[in-house]
């Protein structure tokens, strides 16, 4: 069953106008029988009026040896009755124009069919008065069927008329007592995905009085649930960044304390060191989740952004002998500045960890017509077209513990880049790289249109990072 | 308008017992019904064309065309229900464990089943709705017999495809398990009944010869009573079938009944493994 309504609809109709049908055809045969029998007595009422006229009349004018012809009706008519008047051994007396000149039954008593003058006839056969003659009246059938007919099928087209009628009113009341369905449906529907207040139940039919509790009790568990899952990430996370930090200086003093350190303890610094990662990215992924973001949307200039993040990692593609290029227009964004920069720096980060020593990276933000494709490019391993959607999933990295690239991660970066990604209401792409092997990065953002203020503060930004910059050489 | 009722009633049942079949089939099948739309177009053009043309056909070939033409739209059928019949088989013998795919028709098939759900339908209803615009097209010129026979129409199709909804919301309600062997029984004798048509053609044209009746059961149910009018819509019932229309039935049952026959006794010798 597809839908309700057109279930109830097309079966309610169908028995409606079985129901209905059914009753025209019982009233058509029933009419039909009942027409005859008024029909039959019109004849016989016919016969009467033969009976009260034409014995006298012959006799006023019983001189005549030649049969009474009675002209034929002037008017048109749909129906006529014709009449033979006969004596008892078969001499016809008297006949109307429509009748043959012969008798047209044998003279028995009772109605019958007879077929003459290319109709069939319904005739009646009726003895006289004085019982010294008989009355013949006919009837053409085809006559007789149609008037019955044309009477009785006056009663049935209101009833065939009515079914598309009947069928609408059932659409239209059908669509009132399912209104709180629809109006239910629309309300979920309506809902942002965070939305998990109670859905309200006044002039709640009761039908759905126990559907909306039990959706209800089942929100308030989720809302618990999830507020019981934020809290706890986000304040584990933040928790640990203090022992985290202490842990640092205490592992820093060992390292001096034991010249030289210990190969265990170089190990116990890795570590630290990837749990302080851990812990930050976990913050981050706290901090851009759509529930809580706390950001604002402003024009941001992703091609600075990329710029800067490149000069951010310069330490890292150093280290690593990667060759890195920068290409494209200048192009505008609507969104939050720390979030882009934290999904730049993610999918920078990736591209050099992934990347064999001597690797080739580049970073193309292209303005194509309303959109703004930002691409992060390397010739590294890539990720095997299965693989693609998984890899946004929290904590998932190829090939799982065992990663191959040896490097240190914790499986949340594209999940950051993904949330970020969402947040702006972009759409990302996983791709083969355009070095012939490695993985292509596209974010599609829609372009945001820069008014000069926009431009003046982004060059105030600009000056600001380029004297924050020199300050930071300096030092 | 008791005629037209009738012979409305018996065209429409029909057509409207075999849609209601393969939309019923195609919601246990989770197969999208969009296909009903184009074959309801092309049955309604077909069955007008076939109505149009009628007395060209019917003088072509010597005078056989008609026969001839009818005699091929039922085998078209015919060869196509046994065609679904021998798809669905498997389904209907599937271990009940199975959820899939041993228990759905394989995507690549679903092309050759909209294709048997077009022609089965829509040559059905291209026969059937000739009959119904030839039977209409009489009364052209006779305006009042015409209201009559309209109504009549109106009532025998009302009726009709009343009855066809409610079927197909039966068979629908039905769970899968009891649904496919009722399904293949139904198309059976449907094929079965249709054969006796092709036998009833091409002995009106002198191409099989028609002996003596096998049976008259007209005593029993006449073809033209009430009941008797639903049994040919539903089964092509005939109360007295020659021996050729015998030969014809069994002919047209025998591969579905051997297939599953074969199916039965190979899912019974699985359940032994």
């Amino acid at each position: 069953m597809k839908s309700i309504r057109g279930f109830l609809v097309i079966v309610l109709l169908a028995i409606v106008t079985l129901a209905n049908f059914a009753a025209a055809l019982r009233g058509y045969l029933g009419s039909m029988d009942e027409a005859e029998r008024l029909f039959n007595q019109r004849m016989l009422q016919q016969v009467d009026l033969l009976n009260y006229t034409l014995p006298q009349w012959r006799e006023q004018t019983s001189a005549r040896a030649d049969v009474l012809l009675f002209p034929a009706r002037t008017s048109d008519a749909e129906a006529s009755l014709e009449f033979q008047w006969v004596t008892q051994d078969g001499k016809l007396l008297a006949r109307s124009a429509a009748m043959p000149e012969q008798v047209v039954v044998p003279l028995v008593e009772g109605f019958r069919f007879v077929n003459f003058h290319h109709y069939r006839w319904h005739v009646l056969v009726a003895p006289s008065a004085d019982q010294k003659s008989w009355f013949i009246v006919a009837e053409r059938a085809d006559q007789r069927y149609r008037l019955a007919e044309s009477m009785i099928l006056q009663a049935v087209y209101p009833m065939v008329l009515a079914i598309p009628v009947i069928g609408l009113i059932i659409w239209w009341v059908l669509g009132v007592g399912l209104k709180p369905v629809t109006n239910l449906a629309h309300e979920l529907r309506q809902r942002e995905a965070t939305d998990l207040h109670s859905l309200n139940q006044q002039d709640m039919p009761a039908e759905l009085v126990q559907l909306t509790q039990s959706a209800n009790d089942l929100l308030r568990r989720l809302d618990a649930s999830f507020a019981r899952e934020k809290r706890f990430s986000g304040d584990a996370a933040h928790e640990l960044r203090t022992p985290i930090a202490a842990l640092k200086i205490h592992c820093d003093n060992l390292m001096q304390e034991l010249q030289p350190a210990p190969a265990s303890v170089l190990k116990l610094k890795q570590g630290i060191e990837r749990m302080s990662y851990l812990v930050e990215q976990i913050l981050l992924l706290n901090r851009t989740a759509p529930d809580h973001f706390m950001g604002t949307f402003e024009p941001v200039n992703l091609t600075r952004l990329a710029k800067q993040a490149i000069v951010d990692q310069s330490d890292a593609l150093e280290l690593k002998h990667h060759r890195i290029e920068f290409n494209g227009d200048e192009c505008w964004v609507s969104g939050d500045r720390a979030a882009l920069t934290s999904l730049l720096n993610n999918l920078l980060g990736n591209a050099i960890k992934y990347t064999p020593d001597g690797g080739r990276i580049a970073i193309n933000t292209w303005l194509r017509g309303r959109d703004v494709v930002l691409e992060v490019m390397d010739n590294g391993p890539g990720i095997p077209d299965g693989e693609r959607e998984r890899v946004f999933d929290r904590f998932y990295r190829l090939g799982g513990d065992r990663h191959n690239s040896k490097t240190p991660g914790c499986g949340l970066g594209l999940s950051i880049v993904r949330q970020v990604v969402d947040l702006h209401a972009a759409h990302i792409a996983l791709t083969q790289s355009r070095y012939g092997q490695g993985l292509l990065v596209m974010v599609t953002f829609v372009a945001s249109a820069v008014t000069d203020a926009d431009a003046k503060k982004a060059n105030h930004n600009k000056s600001l990072d380029h004297k924050a910059a020199t300050n930071e050489t300096n030092n | 308008m008791l005629d037209a009722v009738l012979l409305i009633l018996r065209e429409v049942l029909e057509a409207a017992l075999i849609l209601s079949l393969l939309l019923a089939l195609s919601n246990k099948l989770q197969l999208s019904y969009r296909w009903s739309f184009f074959a309801l177009l092309v049955g309604v053009a077909g069955s007008w064309l076939l109505a149009h043309y009628a007395y060209d056909i019917a003088d072509a070939i010597d005078g056989a065309g008609q026969e001839l033409l009818n005699a091929a739209l039922y085998c078209a059928v015919i060869i196509s229900v046994i065609l679904l019949g021998m798809l669905i088989l498997p389904l209907a013998f599937a271990p009940a464990k199975n959820i899939s795919p041993a228990r759905n028709v394989a995507p690549n098939q679903h092309r050759l089943l909209y294709l048997l759900f077009i022609i089965i339908f829509s040559f059905s209803l291209m026969r059937e709705g000739a009959e119904i615009w030839i039977y209409l097209s009489a009364f052209d010129h006779k305006a009042e017999a015409m209201s009559s026979a309209l109504i009549g129409a109106a009532v025998g199709a009302g009726i009709g495809m009343s009855l066809g909804a409610i079927i197909y919301y039966v068979f629908a309600f039905l769970s899968r398990n009891y649904f496919l062997p009722i399904f293949i029984t139904v198309i059976t004798l449907l094929a079965g009944g249709l054969s006796m048509q092709v036998a009833k053609q091409l002995m009106q044209i002198g191409l099989l010869d028609s002996d003596a009746p096998l049976w008259d059961s007209s005593f029993l149910v006449n073809e033209h009573s009430w009941l008797g009018e639903l049994l040919y819509a539903l089964v092509g019932y005939d109360s007295r079938p020659t021996p050729i229309q015998g030969i014809f039935y069994l002919l047209t049952i025998t591969p579905i009944l051997f297939a599953s026959i074969w199916h039965a006794w190979r899912l019974r010798g699985n359940a032994h493994e």
